[in-house]
Parts: structure tokens; C-alpha cells; sequence
């Protein structure tokens, strides 16, 4: 799955026998304190379950079309927001599947370099280190620019295919939950309506802990 | 499924799911907190309006420019500063170029910028052009200047300024509103005047009370000439919290008797305020208006008509209710959270706002002079290498002509410094040719004086602080103007009581077997004869009018009430009760009764027992109803019965045996609720069983008939007919004549 300027890009860059795109527009509902019954009035949620074939609150995954879910969203804050809520979804309305292991996040690349008219993606601050030692043995003109890299429509769908979507090459992360780790909690205070006095105490903790 | 799978995985992680989102939840909430909803307490503005702010001083719109497409600064500020949505962008654009959103307006737009009614109606970014307007001067004139901070932009190939040197305390003066995560800002505008006012006091007296800064600035000023009513000790509080709210009401005028509304509350549209009005004209709640239109044009930007429907309407309680119901008087949110100088959110009195922004106010004044003494001692030192070359010349031209290196040459014989030999060498010779010692020992007196004037100020608190202040006074003259929102003082608006708005038409509430009621104009139709649904009919009615309340009766004992006037028409077959009322399940309504608060009515099982109830004691607010008769779980609850007078009325109660007993009704008690008395003897065992009941009742006057429906039969018995039957309560009662015994129900006839 995919945020939204780059769903074009990222169809071009699968690999059509064991991977599916589906672009979403823009931030999905808040899903947190919607009933499973309800939650398929939303249209984004309504496309997600089709696609993955699974109905919200039900505990069958026979229907099930895909072995992982992935949520590959832009590395901005507006991604992260994304990822959120579509975390929160899957947590609360499709629970077996983070159960059973089968929901992921792509680590799209971190960085991107510019040395002259090349560009390069690194996915950590290890490739990045490594990307600039070979330009310095190659020895190649030019200053190197260093940017945190922005959105997933900045690469070509080979790039993207590299980066992010080839199995060999790509970076997953497993979600899991384990039973009483207090996930269910924190989403809670993440995304309860009613929590605002809550979320501007963790706000004031953790705040300083931001990367933006 | 089972192909599905991509064939290798080298690359998985685990992490669980809880620490992913926590940190994903973080980075967004501390971006949309820090970079995005709230304003900067420097300049008072948010990052997008920022850069639009700086990308048009960059496209050269400053004010009295041409104008540009507004697609342009768009383009310039998605592509150089601001990486998101370009419809975000441009709203943002538009909402600072609106004069009836912004108290003092960033942008001078061209063509459709939206209008009051629809903010929102503004036309595409191709179409609209726009440059700053001259108000914005006041943010942009110091940026040259060294007085901020620049930072690179997202990708790194240009800079951008952190913050724009604001010369006035912007963040007050257009106010801004944001959502952020866990937290939201909400600041109203105010008035320059007053705002660089009560900053100049709170620079003389730096432990100047917010009380004392209230007496400058009185209250927010909106870009609107309504009112603001929200009493001045409220105002003070809101400043000394940076919490609270303001109201503010629109204003009206009287021609001849019409009343005409010439301002209303920020951000209200006059379309809606009339389709508000509508509304309630509607649901009949504003008999007293006959008209009322939108009359605004290019003369009068506001101007509602509403017309009375006679003069003797009081056009105050009138408008007091609009205000109550209607957007003509709205409060607004006061939160002043803003980003202050350590880099933290943080809600700010007025007093910690100002002191905050003279601090920002402070440093860049101290950066500007700085920046210029730099210059001028740059300029100095160039002059003095100036002079040297002057009294020199010829040797000067010689070197030139002769030396190989003339620069190192040039430096080493008249003792010059690098820049001042750079300089010497890169003026023309025919500047060289024209110099003049009396030009440049000129310049140079003028800017040693400026030197010693810039120096003696930076190193004086004092002085710094006296120019920052006459700085602000110039400003005050030149962009400050009179508020325009009057604070006034005003009584609280109240509501027309609902029930006074109603009319009081006498009708007929009729209640059907199915529990459907309906209330039908007149006291005069019988409600016997209206039409039912198939399988429906009449169960019970009552007189009432339709301001008045309309009590029911369950099955179950309890009481309900509606009022008269909600209920629909009798035109129709009616509507569930069960919609309006949460009887308990599997209750069925009874009967219906209406009057005053002390009317008596006789409420009765058909086991036989019953009491006389006042009609203020079945009251109830609560949609459950009210306990009130206790039934047994194999009896009914019989139509309750009107009773007006306890002393001469008497009391027909007739069994399904075809037994009728008539007695005095002041031989029942009356009680605010309970099981009530024995009316007449009905068999225990028997009513058990279903076989013996109370079939009917009828409350008599002294010279009233009795008619005694029995299936298609009735026999109507006259008052001196009744004697036979007449007795104490509790008694058997004596047998009707046959034929009549099968009684469905007792009526009375007068």
C-alpha cells in the first residue's frame, strides 16, 4: 500500500506475480473509536478490507488475498501520521492480522545524495556513510548534498523498485503485539477523543524525543 | 494465498507495534505542533504564511508592484520552501489577503478573493493575482538588515529566514487560529494602536500589570463593526490567563419599523444567519417576523432586513431572541498558545507576550544597529584608504602604471589594508580623476557622527530602548487607525420562552388504540369519527390548547408528558408516541389527559381501584415517565376521567358483568399516586382470570346522562334513571337491564 502521489510509480516498480499497490489519498479516518460495523462507511477503509480480503472485526482470515500487509507511507511527518492511523486500523479492526505477524512497515530510504547530476538513496546512516566513502574513492566532482529524503513521488519507479519494494534489497519491519504490552493503551491515548489533556502530558515528556 | 508469498526476505525486522506508532505519533505531533498550527511569538505567523510572506517579497510584489497570478507565489513557495499540498497553500494565501478575515491584511488581492458569505468562494490561483499590501512592510523592511537567523530550505539549495523581523507585535494584531495534537491556538486580532501602545508602557515599566496593559489595549478588535459585549472584568481575566472567550453581537438599526442589521460577528455569513432565521420561521417559532431579505451591496456591505410583522412588536425581546438562537451573537475561543522565544509551545498572558516579543523586538533592533555599524565602519576604513590614495594621487597612478603588483606595492607604501587597496583599485580612474577632499572628509564626518550615534546606542540599554520606542511611535502614526469593534456593555440575550411564542389554538389531542397521537384543530370535531389506520381506532382524546401540555397513561401506571404543540396534525393518521417517549417494554399508552396544574383526574385499574390525581403531581420531564398508578400484573389501566368538581360529581363505574354502581366521587381519596382505593367489588379469582373487569367509567354531574354502549346497543339513562344504581363505593353495584350487560364503555351525555 502506499501514500499518495507515488501510487503510480510504486505499480511500475512491482513485481507483478506476489505484489499489490493500492494507492490511498490522503489521511484515512480515524478508525480508533469507530465500530467494526461502522468503520466500512469510510471508503479508504471500505477499499482497504476488499483488497485485502478480510472483513473488519472478523476473526477469518481464510478470505485473505496477500501473506503481508504493508504500509509503505513517505518518511514526513505526514507519513508518519499516516502510518498511524493505519497502525490503528489494523490494530483495532483487523486484529488477527497483526496476530498473526502479517502486517509490516517499509523503511523507505532515509537519506538521498546529489553528486552532480547523480543521485542516491541510502536507506540508514551506515549506506549513507557507505555511498560517501565510494564517492570519495571514485573520486567523483562535486559537492555532495546530504538531504533527509522527502517523498516517495521524489524516486523513479526503478529507484523505488531498489529501495523500498525489491525483496532483496528492501527494509521491513515487522508490527507485533504482545499480549499486555499496553498497545491497546497507548493507542488509546494517541487517538481517543476525549484524551487531549493525556496526549499534551506525553507531548511535554517525550517532545524533546521528536525527530522532524 | 498460498502463492502469494514473495520468495525470499532478508531484510524483515520486528518491532513492536506499540514503540512504532508511539514514535510515528511523536514525530508528526511535534511537527504539526512546532512547524505547521502555531503561530511564532516574533512575527506572529505560521510557517506556510511565512514563506508565502517571503517568497512574494522574493517574486518583487511588494507593495505598489504589479500585480502577479497568485499561481506564481504558490509555485515559488511548494517549490522553494514548503514541500506540501498546494490547495493548503493557497488557502492559506487567500485567508491573509481577505480584509473581512484579517484585522490588518497581508495581501492585496486581485479579482475573487471570496466574499463574507462564502470565504471559501474565491476563485482559482490561475485567475487571481495578488502583491503585499503595504502593512506587510512592517514584517519584511528589516530582513535585509542582518536581523535574522537563515536556515537552509528542505532541500538545501536555498536559505529561507527563520523568522521575519516583525517591528510590531504581530501576533496579536491578526490573530491566528490552529489545531494542533494535545493542543490548539486561538488569538484573537486587536488593534495596533493599542497593542504598540501597551508595548511602549510595558517598555517604560517593565513590571507593568496586565491590569495596566488592559487599560491600553480594552479588548480584541475584529475586522468587523459588531459589537464585542463580553464585560471588561472578563476581558482582564482572559489577558491575565491567556484563556477564555469572547462574544460578540451583531448591531442593528430601526427604519421606520423595519430592523436593519449593518454588522455582524467575525467570520458569520449573512447567508446563513438568514437561513437560521428561516429555519425558525418555519418551525413557526418567529410569528412576529414578517419578512426579512438580504439587502447588502456595494453601499452597505451588511445589510439584513428583518420586517416585524406590526409595530407592536418589541424589537428588543425580538432581537434578544435572535441573538440567543442565531449567529448574530457568537463566542469565540481565546487560547493565546504560541511558540515562544525558547522554541516551546506555550499558553501567554498578554503581559508574558509582550514582554517576550520586546525581547525578539529588542535583539533585532541590537542586530540591525550592529549590521549598520559594521557597514558604516566598513565604509569608514575605505574612505580613510580613500583620503590616502586623494592626497597621493599621482604617486597612486605611477604605481599603477609602473609596479607589477601594484596592490602589494600600494599596500606596503602608504600602509594600506587589503580592502582599502582593492578599493583604491577598483574605482575607475575617471572617479579617481574627479575626487574630492572636501566630498570624502564630508562622508566621513557624517558617518563617524552615524558611528558614534550607532555605538553610543548599542551600548546603552537606555538608548536602545528610547529608539525602539520612538520606532513604534512612527509606527503608530503611520499605520494606526480607530477600532472597530466598539466594546459595549450589554444584558445577556435570552430566548423567547417557546411556549410563549406559540399561539394558544384550542385543539383535540386523540390517541389511538395503537399508541399513534395527533392534535386536531377545534374543540369541536369528534374524534370518533376521524380515520384510523386499519386494524387502529380511537382510544382516548383530550381539549387542550397548543401551548399547553399533554399528559399520558401507560399501561404500566406511568405518566408521560408532551407538550400540546409538538404534536402533528390530525391531517395525517398521527405519530408513534413511542418516538417522543421511552415507556417501558411492552408498554401500551392508555389514555390522555390535559389542563391546569391543579386539574383533577380520576386514575383507575380495571381491577376495580382508583384514586383522583392532580395533574401537577403526574408532571414529568424525564422521557421514562413517572410512576404514578399501581397496577396489578393482570389489570389494565382505564382511560383516565376529567373530574371538576370533587363535591358535586358523581362516579359511574360499570363491570363486564353488566353490573353499574354510581356513587359520590368525594368518596375517593386523592393522591399523588399509589394503588388508590376500592371502587367497586370486582372478584379477585375472577379478575384473575379475565373474567371479570371494569369495563367502563364515567364521571356524571348532577344532571347529566349516562350512555351505557354495549356492542351495538346503547341505552341511555337519565338522571332519574340512575337512582336504582346508585350506592356506596366498594359495593357489587346492581345488573343493567338485559341486553345492556355486555358493556364496552359509559359515557356522558350533559
Amino acid at each position: 500500500m502506499e501514500g499518495d502521489s507515488a501510487g503510480g510509480s510504486a505499480k511500475q516498480a512491482r513485481d507483478r506475480d506476489y505484489q499489490a499497490i493500492m494507492p490511498l489519498r490522503g489521511k484515512i479516518l480515524n478508525s480508533w473509536e469507530v465500530d467494526s460495523g461502522e468503520v466500512l462507511g469510510s471508503q479508504e477503509v471500505h477499499d482497504i478490507s476488499v483488497a485485502v480480503g478480510v472483513d473488519p472485526g472478523s476473526s477469518n482470515l481464510s478470505g485473505l488475498r496477500y501473506g503481508k500487509v504493508i504500509v509503505l507511507a513517505d518518511a514526513d511527518s505526514d507519513g508518519a501520521h499516516i502510518a498511524t492511523l493505519l497502525s490503528a486500523l489494523f490494530l483495532r479492526h483487523f486484529r488477527p492480522l497483526v496476530d498473526d505477524g502479517r502486517v509490516y512497515v517499509a523503511m523507505p530510504p532515509l537519506f538521498r545524495l546529489d553528486v552532480g547530476k547523480e543521485t542516491y538513496y541510502a536507506l540508514d546512516e551506515a549506506e549513507r556513510q557507505g555511498i560517501m566513502d565510494r564517492i570519495a574513492a571514485e573520486k567523483k566532482r562535486g559537492k555532495v548534498i546530504v538531504t533527509r529524503f522527502k517523498g516517495l513521488g521524489e524516486m523513479n519507479p526503478m529507484q523505488l523498485r531498489e529501495s523500498t519494494m525489491a525483496p532483496d534489497t528492501r527494509r521491513l519491519v515487522r508490527l507485533t503485539v504482545k499480549p499486555g504490552d499496553g498497545t491497546g493503551k497507548l493507542l488509546d491515548m494517541l487517538l481517543a477523543k476525549k484524551r487531549a489533556a493525556d496526549r499534551r502530558a506525553w507531548l511535554e515528556k517525550k517532545g524533546d524525543l521528536a525527530e522532524t | 494465498m498460498t502463492d502469494t508469498t514473495s520468495p525470499s526476505d532478508d531484510h524483515i525486522e520486528g518491532m513492536p507495534l506499540k514503540a512504532f506508532t508511539e514514535k510515528a505519533y511523536l514525530d508528526y505531533s511535534m511537527y504539526v505542533i512546532l512547524d505547521r498550527a502555531l503561530p511564532h511569538i516574533g512575527d506572529g505567523l505560521k510557517p506556510v504564511q511565512r514563506r508565502i510572506v517571503y517568497a512574494m517579497s522574493e517574486l518583487g510584489l511588494r507593495a505598489g508592484a504589479k500585480f502577479k497570478k497568485a499561481a506564481r507565489t504558490v509555485g515559488d513557495v511548494l517549490g522553494k520552501f514548503h514541500p506540501h499540498g498546494d490547495s493548503a497553500c493557497y488557502e492559506a494565501m487567500v485567508l491573509m489577503a481577505q480584509p473581512f478575515s484579517y484585522r490588518y491584511p497581508l495581501l492585496e488581492g486581485q479579482g475573487n478573493w471570496g466574499s463574507p458569505d462564502d470565504p471559501k468562494s474565491f476563485a482559482a490561483m490561475r485567475y487571481t493575482e495578488a502583491r503585499l499590501a503595504a502593512f506587510t512592510n512592517l514584517l519584511l523592511e528589516e530582513l535585509g538588515q542582518g536581523t535574522v537567523d537563515w536556515v537552509p530550505n528542505f532541500d538545501g539549495t536555498l536559505e529561507e529566514p527563520k523568522l521575519l523581523p516583525a517591528q510590531v507585535p504581530h501576533v496579536l494584531l491578526n490573530g491566528t487560529t490552529g489545531i494542533a495534537v494535545g493542543m490548539a491556538t486561538d488569538i484573537p486580532p486587536h488593534n495596533l494602536s493599542e497593542v504598540v501602545n501597551a508595548t511602549i508602557h510595558l517598555l517604560e515599566n517593565p513590571r507593568a500589570t496586565v491590569k495596566e496593559l488592559h487599560k491600553h489595549v480594552r479588548g480584541p478588535d475584529f475586522p468587523t463593526d459588531a459589537e464585542i459585549i463580553t464585560p471588561a472584568n472578563e476581558i482582564l481575566a482572559m489577558y491575565e490567563t491567556g484563556n477564555g472567550a469572547v462574544r460578540m453581537r451583531a448591531r442593528y438599526e430601526r427604519e421606520d419599523s423595519d430592523i436593519i442589521i449593518t454588522a455582524l460577528p467575525h467570520q458569520t455569513s449573512p447567508a446563513k444567519v438568514l437561513q437560521q432565521i428561516d429555519a425558525q420561521v418555519t418551525a413557526k417559532k418567529l410569528p412576529m417576523v414578517m419578512d426579512y431579505r438580504d439587502e447588502s451591496d456595494h453601499e452597505n456591505p451588511t445589510r439584513l432586513v428583518i420586517v416585524p410583522r406590526s409595530n407592536r412588536i418589541d424589537v428588543e425581546e425580538l432581537m434578544a431572541h435572535l441573538f440567543a438562537t442565531t449567529d448574530l451573537e457568537r463566542t469565540y475561543r481565546v487560547n493565546m498558545n504560541v511558540i515562544g522565544l525558547n522554541g516551546r509551545p506555550g499558553v501567554c498572558n498578554l503581559r508574558d507576550m509582550l514582554t517576550d516579543w520586546l525581547k525578539f523586538r529588542t535583539d533585532t533592533v541590537r542586530r540591525r544597529l550592529e549590521y549598520r555599524l559594521e557597514k558604516v565602519r566598513q565604509r569608514l576604513h575605505l574612505l580613510d584608504g580613500l583620503l590616502i590614495a586623494f592626497l597621493n594621487l599621482d604617486e597612486v597612478i605611477r604605481i599603477i602604471r609602473t609596479e607589477d603588483e601594484p596592490k602589494a606595492v600600494l599596500m606596503k607604501r602608504f600602509k594600506l589594508s587589503e580592502q582599502q587597496a582593492d578599493y583604491i583599485l577598483d574605482t575607475r580612474l575617471r572617479q579617481l580623476a574627479r575626487l574630492e577632499e572636501m566630498k570624502i572628509k564630508g562622508e566621513q564626518k557624517e558617518l563617524t557622527e552615524e558611528r558614534q550615534a550607532l555605538e553610543k546606542t548599542l551600548g546603552s540599554k537606555q538608548r536602545l530602548k528610547t529608539l525602539i520606542k520612538k520606532e513604534l511611535r512612527e509606527i503608530v502614526k503611520e499605520y494606526g487607525d480607530p477600532r472597530r469593534s466598539p466594546i459595549v456593555e450589554r444584558e445577556a440575550a435570552q430566548a423567547l420562552d417557546e411556549t410563549a411564542l406559540i399561539s394558544a389554538e384550542p385543539v383535540t389531542i386523540v390517541l389511538s388504540q395503537k399508541g399513534l397521537v395527533r392534535a386536531a384543530k377545534g374543540h369541536e370535531i369528534d374524534p370518533r369519527t376521524i380515520n384510523y389506520k386499519s386494524g387502529d381506532g380511537y382510544l382516548d382524546s383530550t381539549r387542550c390548547r397548543s401551548n399547553e401540555s399533554v399528559m399520558f397513561i401507560d399501561s404500566t401506571g406511568r405518566t408521560y408528558m408532551v407538550p400540546a404543540h409538538v404534536l402533528p396534525s390530525a391531517r395525517g393518521l398521527g405519530e408513534l408516541l413511542t418516538g417522543r417517549l421511552s415507556p417501558p417494554e411492552g408498554a401500551s399508552f392508555c389514555g390522555v389527559m390535559s389542563g391546569s396544574a391543579d386539574q383533577l383526574y380520576l386514575l383507575a385499574s380495571s381491577a376495580g381501584y382508583g384514586f383522583v390525581a392532580r395533574l401537577e403531581d403526574l408532571q414529568t420531564k424525564n422521557k421514562k415517565g413517572k410512576a404514578v398508578l399501581r397496577v396489578g400484573a393482570d389489570s389494565k389501566v382505564l382511560p383516565p376521567a376529567r373530574v371538576d368538581d370533587m363535591d358535586n360529581q358523581w362516579l359511574a363505574v360499570a363491570s363486564n358483568e353488566g353490573r353499574l354502581l354510581i356513587h359520590h366521587i368525594s368518596e375517593l381519596p386523592e393522591l399523588p399516586k399509589g394503588k388508590g382505593v376500592k371502587i367497586i367489588s370486582i372478584v379477585p379469582a375472577k379478575h384473575a382470570s379475565g373474567e371479570e373487569y371494569v369495563a367502563g367509567l364515567a364521571v356524571l354531574n348532577e344532571d347529566s346522562s349516562l350512555a351505557v354502549y354495549a356492542g351495538k346497543r346503547h341505552v341511555t339513562l337519565k338522571p332519574e334513571d340512575m337512582e336504582p344504581y346508585e350506592g356506596e363505593r366498594a359495593r357489587r353495584g346492581l345488573k343493567l337491564p338485559r341486553g345492556f350487560r355486555a358493556v364496552d364503555a359509559l359515557q356522558r351525555i350533559d
